[in-house]
């Protein structure tokens, strides 16, 4: 016997009532007066959820509510719902924690850049200009201004850049690298960099010119940046933040405020992180072509500690490495140790290196 | 006068949850609707007022489409965004444009799938009208702040930017407390529960005095937050002062030892991150509160039944800012358990009151039969997340 409430159709008018099962025959009755006794598949039940009220659907449209909820599952439903099974088993709830867990890890850690590496090859390089065009033409506008090296200088690079640096870069798509300079500051402090753009716009700073003590340092400057582009991190990192976008938007869309805090900080952290792996990829790309073409990998241990150096950074602690999205300067230093060592043995490549791949 | 109960429990609601995301990932997100159907019905379940319960009556497969519509806009936004930024205005103005469609679909569609003792609530505002709302006096307000902005400054003389710069707060202010005044009523007073009709008269006024308190508790509060960051930094800033002072006088500036003193602040910058999202729901905590007293207050259903609302402030910040540090303690795993508890807060300080008998009145509501044409027009059920 299940006890409830028997409502009329769309009305709040509600009495005391029975339901009796017998086989596949129910009875409904109100104080003890029989009103309905027919079959059980004409009943339309709503789903388990909890011990929250459930409803029971007459043909006629009567609406009969009870919190009962074991009674109807033993007597009428006669099978028990599969999402509530899933809800009330211990098991399963620790075993999908774990599986979430896992499932989250593995996605964010080689799932996405995974997805993002296979995807990156796929767009076409129009798109690829397109995008480097935008974001050049704003930086233009905001950041950079013209160039103030002398023009015998920029010359010299040049000719660096098409003689030594081109024949390296084994280029199969349709791309040309071309090299600019531009002038950056920050409060006052010219800033020594270098940026790629996915359609193979490679940017010096004039301060980082004026840094380099040796051509090669500028080759190894170079050549790490052209990793960028010839690998396509530029489009990766866009397709992976669009990717974590979207699996935190379909997974915890409507955690509401509480949550989203939360997770905001989380993807900015591994974000970050993804861009360090490419670094690492670009230094590793620079250093076998230097061996390759017998250039020590030294000079550009050299020109990094003086641009360290030059913006402060050094012996980055774990936090700041954490955060940064260029990779710890040790480990850094300690493949480009063992380029060089490759180096002064004068073997053409250096293979062992990738398993100093770092872990954390 | 009676109390809503919320009967929901953090560890039942917890299993439901976190099925709820595991099926919700293994399908790639296409359990979402359903996801959010059985999320939604555990919460309208267990709101309880004269131990009669309120309900939640959407399927996944009505959500669907519109969860459908809403991925591809985001996909379409998204690729937009990466190939021709130029074009991102062009697409945020056809979505200004249909904003307040959804909006009003979304309240329409919202409001007729959630029951209570076995009656639909249905809402019945008209399209015009959110168009008015979300779209006409939003534009209107802008234009007038850009107007102003345009003819202040571009006299150049002192008075008329100093004119400018009172202006714009005042507009502003004015502008949003007028928007509020105008959504919440629009909201209420097209609501019919059975043959019962809400009642709402807001004045804009009194949004703009929970605005100024909210912005003096805004004022407090940073003030407090600087307090609070200046006291345990005051030994530590003095001291780095002085070393500065002494090497640029010296000539012995060394980076090095200057990008050590940034980092030893790392702690602190962590604390006032901290302190600052704290601070800011404080604000949030104050607004809430009032606004929902306010409300409340003016609330009528069926010219007799009066609402009352009981938040205390600090206690709401209290139980925001507790559960998002637990929240982020416990990577996630406690957000079933803070949102039990918020909506707990929410419910339990929220008072039905009225003259009559509310039991009888709750049990004679009926729900007027709906016409077969608003049905063919709800095959595209939105439902934009709406919250009262």
């Amino acid at each position: 016997m299940i006890e409830g409430f028997l409502y009329k159709k769309n009305s709040s008018d509600n009495q005391k009532a029975k339901l009796l099962v017998s086989a596949d025959i129910f009875t409904l009755t109100i104080e003890n007066q029989i009103l309905k006794k027919e079959k059980i598949s004409s009943l339309t039940i709503s789903s388990r959820l909890a011990n929250t009220q459930r409803e029971i659907l007459f043909e006629d449209g009567l609406v009969f509510l009870t919190n009962d909820n074991d009674k109807v599952d033993k007597l009428i439903v006669k099978k028990r719902s599969f999402l509530h099974f899933l809800e009330s088993n211990l098991f399963i709830i620790l075993l999908s924690i774990i599986m979430i867990a896992l499932l989250i890890f593995s996605f964010t850690k080689s799932g996405i850049p995974y997805l993002s590496k296979k995807l990156s090859s796929h767009i076409p390089l129009k798109i690829s200009k397109a995008i480097s065009n935008n974001s050049l033409e704003v930086l233009d506008k905001y950041i950079f201004k013209k160039s103030n090296l002398s023009d015998s200088r920029r010359d010299e690079i040049q000719i660096l850049f098409k003689n030594k640096i081109l024949p390296l870069i084994n280029e199969k798509r349709n791309l040309e690298y071309k090299l600019s300079f531009r002038s950056w500051d920050i409060d006052k402090k010219a800033i020594p960099n270098a940026l790629a753009f996915p359609n193979g716009e490679i940017i010096l700073t004039d301060e980082i010119v004026k840094i380099s003590e040796n051509p090669n340092e500028l080759i190894s400057i170079i050549l790490h940046e052209i990793a960028h582009v010839k690998k396509q991190h530029g489009m990766q990192r866009i397709l992976e933040s669009s990717f974590i976008t979207i699996a935190i938007i379909s997974i915890v869309g409507d955690v509401s405020m509480l949550g989203d805090l939360g997770i905001g900080l989380g993807s900015l952290l591994i974000n970050n992180n993804y861009s360090r792996d490419h670094e690492q990829e670009a230094d590793i790309f620079a250093f076998d072509k230097m061996l390759e073409n017998n250039i020590n990998p030294k000079y550009f241990i050299t020109i990094m500690d003086r641009i360290n150096k030059s913006i402060g950074l050094k012996n980055e602690n774990k936090i700041l490495n954490y955060l940064s999205s260029h990779p710890n300067t040790n480990t850094r230093l300690l493949i480009a140790k063992k380029y060089e060592e490759c180096f002064n043995k004068q073997l053409l490549n250096c293979d062992s290196i990738i398993s100093l791949h770092p872990i954390e | 006068m009676k109390r809503f109960k919320f009967e929901g429990k953090a560890f039942e609601y917890f299993k439901i949850w976190i099925v709820n995301i595991f099926l919700t990932i293994i399908t790639l997100g296409i359990y979402y609707p359903w996801a959010k159907v059985r999320n939604n019905i555990y919460f309208y379940r267990n709101t309880k007022l004269l131990d009669k319960n309120f309900n939640y009556l959407a399927t996944g497969k009505q959500l669907f489409l519109g969860y459908l519509i809403a991925i591809c806009i985001l996909g379409i936004y998204l690729i937009i965004d990466i190939i021709i930024p130029q074009f991102n205005y062009i697409f945020a103005i056809l979505l200004f444009i249909a904003i307040p469609w959804v909006i009003w679909r979304s309240i329409k569609f919202n409001m007729k799938v959630t029951s209570f003792n076995n009656v639909r609530f249905k809402f019945d505002g008209k399209l015009s009208t959110v168009y008015l709302i979300y779209f006409i006096y939003p534009l209107a307000l802008f234009i007038l702040i850009g107007l102003t902005i345009a003819i202040t400054f571009s006299m150049k003389s002192l008075w008329s930017i100093i004119i400018g710069v009172l202006l714009i707060p005042t507009l502003l202010v004015l502008g949003f407390s007028f928007l509020e005044v105008k959504k919440h009523s629009y909201i209420f007073n097209f609501l019919e529960y059975g043959q019962s009709r809400f009642k709402i008269d807001l004045k804009t006024k009194m949004f703009i005095k929970i605005l100024f308190k909210t912005l003096a508790v805004a004022i407090l509060s940073f003030i407090g937050l600087c307090l609070i960051m200046f006291i345990i930094n005051y030994s530590s800033i003095t001291q780095i002062i002085e070393q500065i002072n002494y090497m640029s006088m010296s000539g012995t500036m060394d980076s090095d030892y200057l990008s050590e003193i940034l980092k030893s602040f790392i702690p602190q910058l962590i604390l006032f991150y901290i302190l600052a999202i704290i601070a800011n729901f404080i604000v949030y905590a104050y607004y809430q509160t009032r606004v929902r007293e306010y409300i409340y207050s003016n609330l009528v259903l069926d010219e007799k039944i009066t609402f009352t609302s009981t938040l205390k402030f600090l206690k709401l910040t209290y139980i925001i800012v507790s559960n998002i540090l637990v929240i982020i303690i416990t990577l996630g795993l406690t957000i079933p358990w803070a949102k039990v508890r918020l909506t707990r807060y929410m419910l339990e300080n929220t008072l039905i009151s009225s003259n009559i008998d509310l039991n009888t009145f709750l049990n004679e509501q009926t729900a007027k039969e709906s016409a077969i044409g608003e049905e063919i027009g709800d095959v595209l059920n939105i439902d934009a997340g709406i919250v009262i």
